[in-house]
């Protein structure tokens, strides 16, 4: 890994724009990192198809808490089907540069919270 | 002395380029997978997945894929999933050609659970057409699980596996197949039969002991449970109130394979397993299963020489006789002497091996490495006691 893409995660690990519960949440699920115990909770407010808010909280690494702030980022104010579609790929996009399979599980850790979440969500509809 | 290894239903022996593929694993540094961020752990973990990949493929299998210890443990995993909530008033069909790898798992459900097991097939009659007339009749409204093994471990037979899914399929049953004897001889893709799940081994196809998988459909996996617990199944644990009380947790589980694989998998294992059908692949299942008929047919003709012979209606790789006045051990022993080395017995089939001889039979079965000499050198070996 870079110096310059070192420094790129650790401000976005450090970036709390999206940090924090959302009191009023349509959608909050919590999801593990089983290889090494990070946990978030992802709180999303959905107004019709569209995710108008969307935040984390919990303990996690850089990669993790870098990607859950650039995915989260990227993905409030879309639709609810754009969110279900967006895969692997795109997390990679978000994060700019390859991180390794072993690191992969802490990248997707955030936005397989919010897909989880919202898919049991939209069947209890 | 010479040894001439004819027991290739029980199991091959271990290519050598499986061998050194499991030794170069081993070798060049392992890891535990899906545990650990260092580069072992990230290599043990890339094999194990590109394993399960290449060994589902095998098989065709675009779904689920368990590693288990063999072929017998994921038939029980399956079983034991596939028979929840069967009681009184339920039907589990079997055949005559079902190992004791699936016979005694349902046999023991079926105490508990008070479900009826119904076998079809006979012993006399091996046809695809004299199975399939025999499933029509049985299977029916109370069906709710169908279990065979895709070929029979003591005569070789290649069981209508796609006919007789469709049979049960048309109740509304589940179908198990039992691949252990198929998949090292034949093309086999379980897309195309339509089953549910088929359980195999990697030691059974010139891979290493110590590996199976269970293939499992998609939709069919979900809800099932697990046999053992352990590390590597789980999303999460968590303490939820008292650091007192023990069970004040919430867990959460894992979902798909690795619910099925609590505790360090096998990855050397798996890395031989994907070695093994590379190895298969590599000389052709078609070719195999030409080559190896013919070799078997070659037997029968040169065991047909013999009066006191009598040769049970075996197929494919697999060729199961009598010796008139000879109990089978002793013609195994015998031959042992000859070094040459064959099973003899029930073969882990008692119903189907007693129906042929009480005392069951001899089985010859060959492999990619078997030749006509060494047919020949069973042959005159023979002699001494016929």
């Amino acid at each position: 890994m870079s110096d310059l893409y070192r420094d790129h995660l650790m401000a976005a690990s450090r970036d709390t724009s999206h940090r924090g519960v959302i009191e009023d949440a349509t959608v909050i699920e919590r999801k593990a990192n089983p290889s090494c115990g990070d946990a978030f909770t992802v709180y999303a407010m959905i107004d019709g198809d569209e995710l108008k808010k969307v935040s984390f909280d919990g303990t996690g690494c850089v990669i993790s808490t870098a990607s859950a702030t650039m995915v989260l980022d990227a993905l409030e104010g879309r639709l609810i089907e754009e969110i279900l579609a967006f895969g692997h790929d795109d997390v990679m996009k978000c994060l700019g540069a390859e991180i390794g399979p072993m690191r992969e599980g802490c990248a997707l850790l955030a936005l397989e919270a919010l897909q989880r979440g919202i898919t049991v969500w939209k069947q209890d509809l | 002395m010479r040894s001439v290894y004819l027991d290739n239903a029980a199991t091959t022996q271990i290519a050598p380029e499986v061998l050194d593929d499991m030794v170069r694993f081993e070798r060049d540094g392992r890891g535990n997978p899906h545990r650990g961020l260092h580069a072992f752990a990230g290599r043990a973990t890339i094999v194990l997945e590109a394993a399960r990949t290449r060994v589902s493929s095998f098989i065709g299998g675009s779904d689920e894929l368990i590693f288990t210890k063999s072929t017998t443990e994921g038939l029980n995993l399956a079983i034991m999933n596939l028979t929840r909530g069967l009681g009184a008033g339920d039907e589990v069909v079997l055949t005559i050609f079902d190992h004791h790898a699936t016979l005694l798992p349902l046999y023991e459900a079926s105490k508990r659970q008070g479900f009826v097991l119904r076998t079809i097939g006979s012993a006399q009659r091996p046809t695809p057409a004299a199975i399939v007339d025999d499933a029509r009749a049985i299977i029916g409204p109370r069906t709710k699980l169908v279990v065979f093994p895709h070929v029979s471990n003591v005569l070789g037979t290649v069981l209508p596996a796609k006919e007789l899914v469709e049979i049960a399929k048309s109740v509304g049953a589940k179908v198990l197949i039992d691949g252990a004897q198929a998949v090292g001889h034949m093309n086999v893709d379980v897309g195309e039969i339509g089953c549910d799940a088929y359980a195999f081994s990697a030691h059974k196809m010139y891979g290493p002991m110590g590996i199976g998988a269970l293939y499992v459909k998609r939709d069919v996996l979900k809800g099932w449970s697990p046999m053992m617990y352990g590390g590597g199944m789980i999303e999460e644990v968590e303490r939820v109130k008292s650091k007192e009380e023990s069970n004040d947790i919430k867990v959460r589980y894992l979902t798909g394979p690795r619910l099925f694989e609590a505790g360090t998998p096998n990855v050397t294992g798996a890395f031989g397993f994907m070695a093994a059908c590379h190895y298969v692949d590599g000389i052709g299942r078609t070719k195999i299963q030409k080559e190896e008929s013919e070799l078997a047919r070659y037997l029968i003709d040169r065991l047909s020489e013999s009066p006191s012979i009598t040769i049970h209606p075996s197929r494919g790789s697999i060729v199961s006789f009598s010796v008139r006045n000879m109990h089978p051990h002793d013609v195994a022993q015998g031959l042992s002497d000859h070094g040459v080395m064959v099973r003899a017995g029930n073969h882990c089939a008692a119903p189907l091996a007693q129906s042929l001889d009480p005392a069951g039979t001899v089985r010859v079965s060959v492999g990619v490495t078997t030749t006509r000499a060494d047919i020949d050198y069973l042959i005159d070996a023979l002699k001494e006691y016929v």
